[in-house]
């Protein structure tokens, strides 16, 4: 894209931290819950428990992260939820529910990760970077994000954020969560996640 | 009543022996559906004995009135051919239902048992291939042990004949099923989950009668080595498997079963 003047420039810049910061996911206050659910084996099973908690309707259906690892379920709540109906729904769903402990929920801009998936992963030097090597590379991201991402995760140098998640989200077609970490100073390596759902 | 109708009749492999997601391909096991949650599954069976051809297509919808008590109904379809002649159309309607009347649940495992029921109201399929007059009841027991690593189920049921307007009663049959599986690598809530099973599965059929009189050439005994494959994705799941012939002590001249193949597609909502 070429860009027609330092001010054009400058507005683009603009509207483009506003629409990314639109675009990100913003959640209010909420609260957040750990289940632990003895019983399930698979995604079968995740799904029906994922199911039985999205009918609540405090709870934010993206948000519920079952990990068949450790048997945990994590969820966000608009509003507290009552354990005995927690352990309702756990048992509709054909399991246990052990325990549940529940925090203040940090805003945040984190991608949803509960219901997406990764799709791709980079990491690259910084340096790159700053002599253009990268350029192809993240007009390729661009292209492929523009109609599939639907999170976008980077850690890289500080104030390097406008540099790489323009030319990656310029023309999307659809809200994309965004999350960017400044790394150490010290650090050279950029990481790119896109997700997708 | 033709000698191609009892058959058919005499045939009906799928009828009454309801078939779940994580439940073993051919045997039965202990799964339900969450509460209020709908299942709709679409399967066939395959079975060839000699120059002998049978096919069983059924359409099936359950519902979860509690996370452990399901109930659902079936329509099967088959077209059979033997000594040259076929027939096909929709056979007998299956109302059943599972209660799973206990469970253990732990850190990624699960071990339950369900009892297991089916009415086929004959007549409710086509005149050519319904059992009309005749009812047959289905029950069995199961039992099932589900980790993320490995799986594994036993169950025993019994359906129960009787004798239909043209006089024939087909003969009550016992079923026996032990079955293994095993997740190769555990795997994460949105990734696809691949279980691979082996069973034995044990068949005891009674003779069949007509008007009282025992039919030769009916009934007898079978045994069959299984392997079969479980695939889920979320809310999605395939099983397909095989029946391989290991024994079996057939009354009269019959063709033994060269093989049965299951293929099932699964959803729940």
């Amino acid at each position: 894209m070429i860009l027609a003047s330092a001010s054009m420039h400058r507005l683009q810049i603009t509207l483009f931290a506003l629409l990314a910061m639109i675009g990100a996911e913003s959640v209010p206050d909420s609260l957040q819950y750990e289940l632990e659910v003895s019983g399930m084996v698979c995604a079968f099973c995740a799904y029906n428990v994922s199911r039985q908690l999205q009918s609540l309707d405090a709870v934010e259906p993206r948000s519920i992260d079952v990990d068949l690892t450790d048997g945990m379920v994590r969820l966000r709540s608009r509003a507290s939820l009552d354990e005995g109906i927690l352990a309702e729904r756990v048992t509709a769903a054909g399991f246990k529910l052990k325990s549940v402990s529940s925090s203040t929920a940090v805003p945040s801009s984190e991608p949803m990760r509960a219901t997406n998936r990764l799709l791709i992963r980079l990491e690259l030097e910084s340096d790159g970077l700053d002599r253009g090597d990268y350029d192809s590379l993240l007009e390729a991201l661009r292209v492929l994000s523009v109609k599939r991402a639907a999170a976008l995760r980077v850690n890289g140098p500080p104030g390097s954020e406008m540099r790489i998640l323009r030319p990656i989200l310029m023309g999307r077609e659809r809200p994309v969560d965004v999350e960017y970490a400044a790394a150490p100073v010290q650090s050279k390596s950029i990481l790119i996640e896109v997700f997708v759902r | 009543m033709t000698h191609l109708c009892r058959i058919v009749i005499l045939a009906m492999l799928l009828g009454g022996e309801f078939a779940w997601s994580h439940d073993p391909v051919f045997g039965q096991g202990p799964h339900t559906l969450f509460k209020g949650g709908i299942e709709l599954h679409a399967g066939g069976l395959r079975q060839e004995a000699g120059t002998d051809r049978e096919t069983e297509f059924g359409l099936a919808i359950r519902y979860g009135i509690t996370g452990d008590w399901t109930v659902g109904m079936e329509i099967p379809f088959l077209d059979v051919t033997e000594a040259g002649q076929s027939v096909g159309g929709r056979g007998d309607f299956v109302f059943g239902t599972k209660y799973r009347f206990w469970r253990q649940d732990s850190l990624g495992a699960q071990k339950s048992a369900a009892l297991i029921a089916a009415v086929i109201p004959g007549g409710t399929g086509d005149e050519e291939i319904g059992n009309k007059g005749a009812t047959d009841v289905y029950l069995a027991l199961s039992y099932g042990y589900e980790g993320r690593k490995w799986y594994r189920w036993a169950s025993i049921g019994y359906r129960a004949t009787n004798e239909n307007d043209a006089g024939l009663d087909r003969g009550d049959k016992l079923l026996i099923d032990l079955a293994g599986g095993i997740r190769f690598r555990p795997t994460g809530y949105l990734e696809p989950d691949w279980v691979w099973m082996l069973e034995l599965n044990g068949e005891f059929i009674d003779r069949a009668r007509q008007n009282g009189a025992g039919l030769a050439d009916t009934g007898g005994n079978l045994w069959f080595v299984s392997p079969g494959l479980m695939w889920t994705f979320r809310n999605y799941a395939i099983k397909i498997g095989v029946q391989i012939p290991l024994a079996n002590d057939l009354r009269g001249l019959q063709d033994s079963v060269d093989y049965r193949f299951k293929l099932e597609f699964e959803g729940h909502f």
